[in-house]
């Protein structure tokens, strides 16, 4: 286990892309392309090793440094990066993410390839950056970069109105980003030091106890208007639907499956376990805000023309039962919450991936444009189904798995004083049908039915996106079956969260 | 035999392992031939029945026979939920069921499918379904039954879509989904409830999936640990799941939509098996239910409501098949009639007969629709009996059974009435005479107007005699089976049912074959039946009009407030810059005397300020 | 009492500069300078590299107080000189250009240029307000010729309107002096300290000092004093404007620091009206660039907002502000000069400053993009940038200063998404692909101006990733002001 680095994890792709950006690396874009996908495949194999040899007891992985034992010291700054059971789990979604990413890409992306997979392995660094550091500092430093990147490759690549909703997006969750700025340096101001003073993500923090309580509560908003506008919650959401619609669809699939999560990353991180005793204040609230989330995104998907849109509110849905699962404030909720971050990346992976082949085939995103295309597709078709299946939370694949547990641990909530919450949380169980009706007829719609004739002669999927479908398909099933192994990875870290914030 | 019943969690696995190897085979080219297929399912099929004979003979022989098998699936904290094999004689007989029916209909559909483009997908997801109906039966807790329940629900709805190309199946499948997604959310619903209660306030932390081997000690918790309408909630949030998935009122209609699927998948999944699952979990759940009177109330409410409903339907359906959809609705009522009245015992036997005599219809209308190209208006048909004798007798034998005249089916209906007549309940006898009325009336009126009379075409139409094979066999399954039936009825029991039966067996004779018709003179009646109670219009305007609406309108709050806020803010900030940039004259004076006024402005403001506080700190 | 050594140690770098000026002013009445303007570049040079060594040979303590206390000379200002000394070095690598077009005045152009240097240097370092003016009134006039130099009606009008605006800003703070002298009976700063230790301070000491402070702003450009920054940043030529944006700037905010240390600090109302003039400033540059097509427009728009940045952090006085803002100095200095070298690049390129022309950069010289976009997303504060250090750092500073100012904060919080804006749409236009212009675009690698572009990038990289070392020298520096 000695031999595994975290810091050759983070920082290797960010060394390959630097490579590509240099002049002397001026080789044919078949090779950068074949060099990115191997890489990302050694690199997702790398990343299963530390799954594989990770240990809850045995803290081999904890507080490795960059530089040496040192950081910015003058601010107090740490360049440190850590790994426990969430983010084990966050950094092997990565790194398989962006590997099914990479290898899709062949068929979509047709241009600029040098530029386009440097970027692409920049965004990986900065994301794993954000699970990994275990300084606030750098981890807002990771959050920050991994929006230029996403910028170009929305803008540069995307469809439809690309440039608009890049800018959207970028301005958007820098907003968010600066309230999130804004909460740490309220932090930073509470903190013991008169120095600029960054503290651990890790470590408890002796600093945060001293705090009023009504200073807490202050910090917690600021950060939470950061996450949620990434995560994304009502009514901090509306870049998303465009965002995703005008990106291509390797990107969708990492924004889908890995930006959202840095959300609700954070948003354990920080505020349930550095700010407990406000979490504990404001988790009723946010129920409430999760519950509306749920509803309101999934009637809205309902409603939508555009198929990928759909997609779009359909993760905010489920981003929702994300929330509404970490706020339960108990083991099964918490950990429901923590499974639905994995599933819905996996699945929302999935589903993008499909959304960004029929509209590579058809050149349409209107719904009603498009009928039939099982006669013609029918493997396409076979994948569609299964993940909607997934994503409405059918049983022996994952989706059920995090829905059921967040909906147990909701049942269960215990605040004592606010008896409009059980009310609430019913309606959260609606989302069974809601999340049926869109997903069925987004299926419907453009599978099912007879076949126009100007869809007759598109192909069924080719080998690239057949694999790239299966895989994540097959780890879909995987964990669906059993759901064990990926809960005793994240359970220590369960256990601590509830400790910190239980009641 | 004990190697068999050991392994009876085989029974489940074999069909799945089928189910993945026929669809692998079929999505890489290898297994192509249909022989192979059909084998591979029957193996796996015929293996099934032979251990659910054996568990079944185990289980009537010993006393109180369970053997539970489980393994952990899912532990949060003490949280643990288990998946396996829970046998005793309702499931052991419900297993025994499902392979007959599942038997006969494969082999039928072998020939029935043999010219489809997608046979071996027939296959896999009819293996996948009895993977999925099996393991529900043998569920040891609450939880699996949910889980298998859900799968159960996919696979009736990828084999209700099955031919996805056509509109009316794509629409029907997504109907049955979402209206049993609606019922499956009311089952999640309750079962988490009931296992909160049993988790946290009990502090019986091993029950928390709701074992069926100790469920009178649950029953006796929850009633226990709940108020009197949590209590009540929780049962009708259970009995709701239930409801949905045996087709009975208010979630009935997508039942007769179902139909849209392939005959033999109407055969097995919606008139023998999985609608029967509501039935079997209301049994299973008997104890907690029995608890308190108004929840059996309820049940059996529900029961007369569909029976009626869906006799009422079946009355002027002109649908061959939609017919039989209806009756099923009716009849899977009228178990919930016994349920709801306390006959545990008569009621799973019914579901027993109504099995095989309902599969038993329903291949042979498959055999006579193969025939006619899959026309399924009954005015198309007549005096069949002229060409196809054999499957007119088979069809007559299955109508006086359905209408409980004779064979099973009266077996298995006197034991109902034989309760009801113990317990006195005479308005449910009442309503169930009715019943009874209608369905001898539709069931015989769809008999004489396919076989009776003149014949519309004059073809010499042939049928493959594979597809009679099971036919016969569920057919001598039905004439056998009551001869099995515990005989306890006195000679009044059955009188009064019966006579009603014949009458209706007349009636129907008059308007169909005299044509003595009286039915327009009732158009409002007739109306009501045909439009099926306007139920699936109601539907209709739900899912068109009023869901849409909210769809909309929270679309609307969307696109106009939220992101309308986002909008206005860019604008404003646009505005803005454009109006500062007004300032940008590039006129030197403006410039100045522009700071001149801001300079001027804040000293005033500066002065006013002071002096006020000075002015207030002197008073 | 000091040596007549020491005063000279202290004036030794303002002394080479004077040197050089004097052998420019020999040169320029030489016949036939036309063939060798060349050399003018190289003097200028060699001058300011010969003033920034000897700048290391000062003393740095103690205190210096020179001229009858006028000047005085410290760690902080000797700091902040050898800033102003290493920006114009890299200033006047920036001038072929407007050498090139104005052959026989290269010299002139010299010695103005290295008057107000330095003027900006004299400036950092006095220590009562006649000096003050003086050497205020040096640098202006400078400026004004620096301005005007360019060719056109257009850069004439724009020295013009900066003239006019100075005056006006000038008189102004001598008004200022005026009321100050007449509470105190003293223009010198340590005298007016003395007076206010044991008196409390009035009104008029508020209203007084505001006057003062006027005319710094407008050399910060910063509202109400901001309007003119656009027009003249246009007109002049760019590395003039490239001078415009650092040097005086760099200097002002250093006398600020010091005034708002020592001199500013006695009247309660002062930070809050410099807090407004701030945050309306934040507010209102950011939205004029976003309106601007022109790249030096709109880099006016954008060192007007940086500078209200620095005073938001300058006007909550403390130790540790102070230091944030040194940082933001430096690194300001080094993203801005590294933009200017990459317009001048494309001027010389023979490009316009439109915005359009940006497109297609990204594919046709790679390296160029490279190097601007660091700069730029420098400029908007993206990680692994020293502007990232610098903004995080600043705001801290303001954040530390207290929960009142949460408003202030929130308002340059806002500003800065503005900001993003238009700096990531310079960046994003590179990338942009213009089918209609399908000619190789050349950018000449060769000049002076391109190694500066490259050492800036290099270094707000390399800055924004180990920013230790300078933020410990800002710290000490802060602490010795």
């Amino acid at each position: 286990m000695e031999y595994l680095s975290l810091n050759l994890l983070i920082f290797s792709p960010l060394i390959i892309a630097i490579l590509f950006f240099l002049p002397i690396f001026n080789t044919k874009e078949v090779f950068i392309r074949r060099f990115t996908k191997t890489f990302m495949g050694v690199h997702f194999v790398y990343a299963l090793c530390f799954w594989i040899f990770y240990n809850p007891d045995v803290n081999f992985f904890d507080e490795l440094f960059l530089f040496g034992q040192s950081g910015v010291q003058s601010l107090g700054i740490r360049s440190a990066f850590a790994i426990d059971g969430l983010s084990l789990v966050m950094v092997t979604l990565t790194s398989f993410l962006f590997f099914m990413s990479a290898i899709s890409s062949k068929t979509i992306i047709r241009h600029r390839q040098k530029l386009y997979y440097g970027l692409l392995l920049l965004l990986e660094t900065s994301v794993l950056g954000v699970f990994t550091s275990s300084d606030i500092f750098i981890f807002f430093c990771f959050w920050e970069l991994e929006l230029i990147p996403m910028y170009f490759l929305i803008s540069l690549w995307g469809s439809g109105r690309a440039q608009k909703s890049a800018m959207k997006f970028l301005l958007y969750t820098f907003f968010g980003s600066l309230f999130l700025l804004l909460g740490i340096l309220l932090l930073s101001y509470y903190s013991d030091t008169l120095n600029f003073q960054m503290s651990s993500l890790f470590a408890d923090i002796n600093v945060v106890d001293k705090l009023p309580i009504n200073i807490q509560i202050l910090i917690s908003i600021l950060l939470m208007i950061g996450f949620f506008v990434k995560l994304p919650i009502i009514p901090l959401h509306t870049w998303l639907p465009n965002a995703h619609c005008d990106a291509p669809a390797p990107i969708s699939i990492l924004l889908a499956g890995l930006l959202l999560k840095m959300g609700a990353y954070g948003f354990i991180r920080f505020n349930i376990l550095l700010l407990p005793d406000a979490f504990k204040i404001l988790a009723p609230f946010l129920i409430v805000f999760a519950v509306i989330n749920i509803i309101h995104a999934g009637l809205c998907a309902y409603n939508q023309d555009d198929i990928k849109k759909i997609i779009a509110y359909s993760s905010i849905s489920n981003m929702g039962i994300v929330l509404l699962g970490l706020c339960t404030n108990n083991e099964e909720g918490v950990t429901g919450g923590i499974v639905h971050m994995v599933s819905h990346g996996l699945i929302c992976a999935g589903l993008f991936m499909i959304v960004g082949i029929i509209y590579n085939r058809t050149k349409t995103r209107d719904i009603k444009a498009i009928s039939g295309l099982g006669t013609v597709m029918p493997n396409l078709m076979g994948f569609t189904v299964m993940f909607s299946f997934a994503a409405i939370g059918v049983p022996l694949l994952i989706g059920f798995v995090g829905e059921f547990l967040t909906f147990w641990g909701a049942f269960s909530v215990q605040y004592d004083s606010y008896i409009f919450l059980p009310t609430v949380i019913i309606f959260a169980i609606f989302v069974l049908v809601i999340s049926a009706a869109y997903m069925f007829k987004f299926v419907h719609r453009i599978f099912f039915g007879s076949i126009d004739n100007s869809w007759a002669i598109l192909k069924d999927l080719t080998a690239h996106e057949f694999i790239v479908l299966s895989s994540i398909l097959s780890v879909i099933v995987f964990f669906g079956i059993n759901p064990m192994s990926l809960i005793d990875v994240i359970n220590p870290i369960v256990e601590v969260i509830v400790e910190s914030a239980g009641i | 035999m004990e190697i068999f019943i050991q392994n009876i969690g085989l029974t489940v696995l074999f069909p799945l392992w089928c189910s993945v190897l026929i669809f692998l085979g079929n999505f890489l080219s290898i297994l192509k031939s249909k022989k192979i297929i059909l084998s591979l399912t029957l193996l796996s099929t015929t293996f099934g029945l032979i251990t659910s004979l054996f568990t079944f003979f185990n289980a009537m022989v010993t006393e109180n026979f369970v053997l539970e098998n489980t393994f952990k699936f899912l532990s949060v904290n003490n949280f643990i939920l288990e998946l396996g094999t829970y046998i005793d004689l309702t499931s052991s007989f419900m297993l025994l069921i499902i392979f007959t029916v599942t038997l006969a209909v494969q082999i039928y559909s072998y020939s029935y499918m043999y010219n489809d483009a997608s046979f071996s997908r027939f296959f896999a997801l009819m293996n996948f379904f009895t993977f999925s109906m099996s393991a529900l039966v043998l569920s040891p807790n609450l939880f699996q039954i949910y889980i298998c329940w859900e799968l159960v629900g996919v696979s009736s709805y990828l084999l209700i879509s099955f031919w996805f190309h056509k509109n009316a199946a794509s629409n029907a499948g997504k109907k049955a989904f979402v209206m049993n997604r609606i019922g499956d959310m009311c089952l999640l619903a309750g079962i988490i409830l009931s296992s909160i209660i049993i988790y946290n306030y009990s502090g019986q932390t091993d029950f928390a999936d709701i074992p069926f081997s100790s469920i009178d000690k649950i029953a006796a918790y929850l009633f226990t640990y709940t108020s009197e309408p949590i209590f009540i909630i929780i049962c009708v949030l259970l009995i709701l799941g239930s409801i949905a998935k045996s087709a009975q009122f208010p979630l009935h209609t997508w039942l007769p939509d179902a139909m849209e699927g392939p005959t033999p998948v109407s055969a097995l999944i919606h008139s023998a098996t999985m609608v029967a699952a509501g039935v079997f979990l209301i049994a299973r759940l008997f104890p907690i239910y029995y608890q308190s009177s108004f929840v059996m109330n309820f049940i059996v409410i529900i029961g007369i409501i569909s029976a009626l409903i869906g006799a009422f339907c079946a009355i002027t359906c002109r649908d061959i098949k939609r017919i039989l959809a209806y009756s099923t609705s009716s009849q899977l009522g009228i178990m919930f009639i016994a349920l709801g009245s306390g006959a545990l015992t008569a009621s799973m036997l019914y579901l027993a007969t109504h099995a095989f005599i309902k599969s038993m219809l329903f291949l042979c209308a498959g055999l006579i629709m193969s025939l006619y190209l899959g026309k399924t208006d009954i005015d198309n048909f007549g005096g069949l009996k002229k060409h196809m004798s054999l499957i007119a007798y088979i069809f007559l034998i299955g109508a006086f059974s359905l209408s409980g005249i004779l064979f099973s089916g009266f077996a298995s209906k006197s034991l109902v009435f034989h309760h009801l007549f113990e317990t006195h309940s005479y308005y449910i006898i009442l309503s169930l005479l009715v019943i009874s009325f209608m369905t001898a009336f539709y069931i015989f009126r769809m008999y004489f107007l396919v076989f009776e009379g003149n014949s519309h075409t004059s073809d010499n139409k042939k049928y493959s005699h594979v597809m009679v094979v099971p036919i016969l066999f569920l057919c001598v399954i039905t004439l056998l089976l009551g001869f099995f039936l515990p005989k306890m009825s006195t000679l009044k029991y059955e009188l009064i049912p019966v006579t009603t039966e014949l009458v209706a067996i007349l009636l129907a004779y008059l308007f169909y074959v005299k044509f003595v018709n009286m039915l327009p003179k009732l158009p409002i009646l007739y109306n009501l039946s045909y439009n099926k109670l306007y139920i699936d219009n109601f539907y209709d305007f739900i899912t068109q009009k009023l869901y849409l609406g909210i769809c909309k309108t929270a679309n609307f709050i969307d696109d106009y407030i939220f992101d309308g806020t986002v909008f206005v803010t860019v604008f404003l900030t646009k505005l803005n810059a454009w109006l500062n940039s007004k300032f940008q004259t590039g006129s030197v004076q403006s410039y100045i005397s522009y700071s001149f006024a801001i300079l001027a402005l804040v000293l005033t403001g500066f002065c006013l300020v002071y002096s006020l506080v000075a002015y207030f700190a002197e008073v | 009492m000091n040596s007549t050594y020491d005063i000279l140690n202290i004036f030794i770098p303002s002394v080479i500069l004077l040197i050089t000026i004097a052998v420019h002013t020999v040169l320029s009445l030489l016949k036939n300078n036309i063939n060798y303007y060349k050399i003018s570049k190289w003097i200028s040079f060699s001058g300011l590299i010969l003033s920034l060594i000897s700048v290391f040979d000062v003393q740095f303590e103690p205190i210096y107080f020179a001229f009858s206390d006028a000047i005085v000379s410290n760690t902080y200002t000797i700091f902040i000189q050898s800033v102003i000394l290493v920006s114009a070095i890299i200033c006047v690598l920036l001038t072929k250009k407007i050498i090139a077009s104005r052959r026989n005045n290269a010299f002139t152009f010299h010695i103005i240029f290295l008057s107000a240097v330095l003027a900006s240097m004299i400036l950092v370092s006095v220590n009562d307000y006649l000096t003050m003016f003086i050497s205020m009134e040096l640098l202006s006039i400078a400026c004004f010729f620096l301005i005007s130099f360019n060719k056109g009606y257009i850069s004439k009008e724009a020295s013009l309107k900066y003239i006019f605006t100075n005056i006006i800003a000038s008189s102004v703070f001598l008004l200022g002096v005026s009321y100050l002298y007449g509470i105190t009976s003293s223009v010198n700063f340590s005298e007016i300290n003395e007076f206010y230790m044991q008196h409390t301070a009035e009104w008029m000491y508020t209203i007084s000092i505001l006057f003062i402070a006027s005319g710094l702003l407008f050399k910060l450009a910063v509202f109400p004093f901001a309007n003119w920054i656009l027009d003249i940043y246009e007109g002049s030529s760019t590395s003039v404007a490239a001078f415009l944006s650092v040097i005086p700037k760099v200097a002002v905010l250093g006398l600020l620091c010091r005034l708002l240390v020592f001199n500013f600090s006695y009247s309660f109302e002062f930070p809050l009206i410099l807090l407004i003039f701030a945050s309306i400033t934040a507010i209102w540059s950011n939205l004029i660039a976003i309106r601007q097509r022109n790249i030096k427009r709109l880099l006016a728009a954008s060192s007007s907002a940086n500078a209200s940045y620095m005073l938001f952090a300058a006007s909550l006085v403390s130790v540790y502000n102070i230091s944030t803002v040194i940082f933001y100095l430096i690194t300001y200095v080094l993203m801005n000069l590294g933009v200017f070298s990459a317009v001048i690049l494309l001027e010389n390129s023979a490009f316009s400053n439109k915005l359009y022309e940006f497109k297609n950069f990204a594919y046709t010289n790679p390296l160029f993009c490279f190097a601007f976009l660091v700069s730029l997303l420098g400029l908007a504060g993206i990680p692994l940038t020293s502007g990232f250090i610098a903004k995080i750092y600043l705001l801290s500073a303001i954040a530390k200063s207290g929960l009142i100012f949460m408003p202030f904060l929130l308002v340059l919080v806002i500003a800065m998404v503005i900001a993003m804006f238009y700096y990531v749409r310079i960046a994003k236009l590179m990338f942009e692909k213009d089918e209609t212009k399908d000619e190789k675009f050349v950018i000449y690698k060769t000049e002076s101006a391109s190694i500066i572009l490259y050492l800036c990038a290099i270094f707000t990289i390399i800055i924004g990733i180990i920013p230790d070392k300078i933020i410990e020298i800002c710290k000490i520096i802060a602490y010795n002001i």
